[in-house]
């Protein structure tokens, strides 16, 4: 499936957008599924969600295991969950990855390469404006 | 190869919103609610579908 980038307010005038691979990713919670746009990140380890998400799905965290992660702007620490479900836009079947939630003011849902790019070939095509997802079992 | 010819263009449509949660239509094209926390939007935005996203600053490019 071929998806669009999506642009963003540039923060400089002689540009005229920031595109940035986001897809439409439904995350399943035990009592329900809510719908986010999540950045695809070749350069994250792994799946980064903020930790607000968790708290809306109802997904317990009390026995996650911390994780330390460093970024750009310095180190922190997360709480990984090995299974997590999500459905991304377009794709027939959830699956489930390995998640860090974070509680970070940058950070929103990343989908990075432990497990979800396991299960999926990412091709990014931006000089065509567009990005492809395959899933690797079809 | 299935193609979803969507070109969501967002600049506009989220320049008020930097540091917020959203709550936009499936199509992208409104924003139903909005707000510091995501739960508070959930709430806001509860009998509607809706696509959560997380608002950054347009005055700086974006590193995670």
């Amino acid at each position: 499936m071929k998806y669009r980038y999506t642009s963003f307010f540039p923060p400089e005038k002689t540009l005229k957008w920031v595109k940035r691979p986001l897809i439409k990713t439904e995350i399943f919670g035990p009592k329900e599924s809510r719908t986010f746009d999540a950045l695809i990140d070749s350069g994250a380890d792994c799946s980064l969600f903020n930790v607000e998400i968790a708290e809306l799905l109802e997904i317990d965290l009390s026995r996650a295991k911390q994780r330390k992660f460093t970024g750009i702007s310095g180190t922190l620490t997360g709480y990984y969950l090995p299974e997590v479900e999500i459905k991304v836009d377009g794709m027939e079947r959830s699956i489930k990855i390995p998640v860090c939630f974070v509680q970070s003011p940058t950070v929103g849902l990343l989908l990075g390469e432990e497990g979800f790019f396991d299960s999926y070939r990412i091709k990014f095509e931006k000089d065509h404006d567009t990005f492809e997802i395959t899933s690797v079992k079809s | 190869m299935k193609s979803r010819q969507l070109n969501y263009d967002l600049r506009k449509l989220l320049k008020p919103y930097a540091n917020k949660w959203v709550a936009l239509s499936r199509n992208h094209e409104k924003v139903l609610a909005n707000g510091n926390t995501l739960k508070e939007v959930a709430e806001k935005a509860r009998s509607q579908k809706s696509v959560f996203l997380k608002v950054f600053p347009t005055d700086s490019f974006y590193m995670p």
